[in-house]
């Protein structure tokens, strides 16, 4: 294969989200709860008069433990790309209190003194520099990560650099000269009034530095996304590989079983695979346990490759996490990758020899 | 996430037009509201000192080289199938 990415892009077809992006371990009504709470927090810190970092406080917190526990998943499943999207997260996070200053300044007709963002605390020299060399420094460890697959994160790079530049040059400043600093010094290098100068005064110019920076991201983490796989279909399935491993990938769906849940009984007819990827599932034939499946496992091959109904019960011993391929998805993926097919037929002698 | 088969990507040439666009429109919104709004300079420009310059040099001269570590690092990372 010449290339993953070339060949995912060949699939062709209209943009679809990537896998990774969809909810996962949050189901969609929970995100509308979380939602409807958000909201009623808003109104409510509206009401009681709180300052504005109180009203956005109030309205992000209860999607905090909504954001971790995708998070989480999405760490499990895809690794160090979570860490990507959780960086592109933060700085969209970011972009948007730069938004928010530039908005009132335009509302309070140039007046700086207005012009805080939202968390307006935090506007003070120590708390710009942490977070744009903090950003910095994450996109050195991405571009080491992903940046041979990942063009844009190049771009990144450069940009996040220069904002890097200045923010270290008036940290500098400030440590070293203060009265300069509270005069010309904390223009920076490129503002007005900097050490190079340009038409743009401060504000502005870290306005465009975050939102270079911001977008080239958001690229950069959509075109990582269109080439991710399940690490733990890779785990389980090792000889399916490059682009026949990220197209089934995102095919998967997930599946959660409770203890005593059954996945599939025996006798009925086959229509997915299954991998698990969290819990412990039992194998019980005839009324007699045979095996025991445990995280990085996939069954339910048998039925799927020879068209014969379920062998055995499979049944769920504690809280458990699957992903579950469909019988188009899995004739696709036994079509187009022989490693795959090698995989399954293996587990299938196996699985005989075992019987 | 390990990058098992994944050479080096192209660019894709929508997303440079997505690219440049949001570049040139970020930057028409940062100018209109500049020019919208009036901020005043916090001084009128003077001299600088010969330290702030040397400050500025060693500012570009730090954040290059760890990119330049970066780069290498990234660049010598093989694939799996390369260390073969």
């Amino acid at each position: 294969m010449s290339s993953v990415y070339r060949a995912v892009r060949k699939g062709g077809g209209a943009p679809t989200v990537p896998q990774f992006l969809h909810l996962q371990r949050v189901p969609l009504r929970v995100v509308l709860i979380t939602g409807a709470i958000s909201y009623s927090f808003l109104i409510g810190a509206v009401v009681m008069g709180y300052p504005l970092w109180g009203i956005a406080l109030a309205a992000m917190l209860p999607w905090l433990p909504v954001v971790l526990f995708e998070e989480l998943w999405k760490y499990e499943h895809y690794g160090f790309l979570a860490v990507f999207a959780a960086v592109t997260f933060l700085q969209a996070g970011h972009m948007m209190e730069h938004v928010v200053q530039l908005a009132q300044l335009y509302v309070g007709h140039g007046d700086m003194a207005r012009a805080h963002g939202v968390f307006g605390q935090l506007d003070v020299e120590a708390v710009h520099t942490s977070w744009d060399v903090g950003i910095w420094l994450a996109v050195c460890v991405l571009v080491v990560k992903f940046g041979r697959q990942n063009p844009w994160l190049w771009i990144t790079l450069v940009a996040v650099s220069l904002h890097s530049v200045e923010h270290v040059y008036i940290a500098w400043i400030l440590q070293t000269d203060p009265a300069f600093y509270a005069g010309l010094g904390k223009t920076g290098l490129l503002a007005t009034g900097g050490v190079i100068g340009s038409p743009l005064p401060r504000i502005y110019l870290h306005f465009l530095y975050n939102a270079v920076v911001t977008l080239a991201l958001g690229i950069a983490l959509w075109e990582q996304t269109r080439i991710a796989y399940d690490e733990f279909l890779a785990k389980a399935l090792p000889d399916l590989r490059g682009a026949d491993l990220v197209t089934t990938s995102s095919r998967l769906r997930r599946l959660a079983v409770e203890p005593g849940e059954v996945v599939y009984t025996q006798g009925q007819p086959a229509d997915s695979l299954y991998v698990l990827s969290h819990g412990l599932l039992e194998t019980v034939r005839d009324g007699s346990r045979i095996a025991l499946l445990q995280p990085g496992h996939f069954f339910g091959e048998t039925g799927l490759m020879t068209g014969h109904p379920r062998r055995s019960t499979v049944r769920a011993l504690e809280h458990s996490e699957l992903l579950v391929l469909g019988r188009e998805g899995f004739n696709e993926m036994v079509t187009q990758s022989a490693g795959a097919r090698a995989d399954l037929e293996a587990a299938m002698a196996s699985s005989a020899s075992a019987s | 996430m390990p990058d098992r088969d994944a050479p080096p990507a192209p660019f894709n040439l929508l997303q440079v037009a997505v690219f440049a666009a949001g570049v040139m429109v970020m930057t028409a919104v940062v100018l209109a509201v500049a020019g919208a709004v009036h901020v005043k300079a916090p001084h009128p420009p003077a001299a600088l000192a010969r330290s702030h310059w040397q400050v500025a040099v060693a500012s570009m001269a730090l954040v290059t080289s760890v990119d330049v570590v970066v780069v290498l690092v990234a660049l010598r990372m093989r694939r799996p199938e390369e260390e073969k």
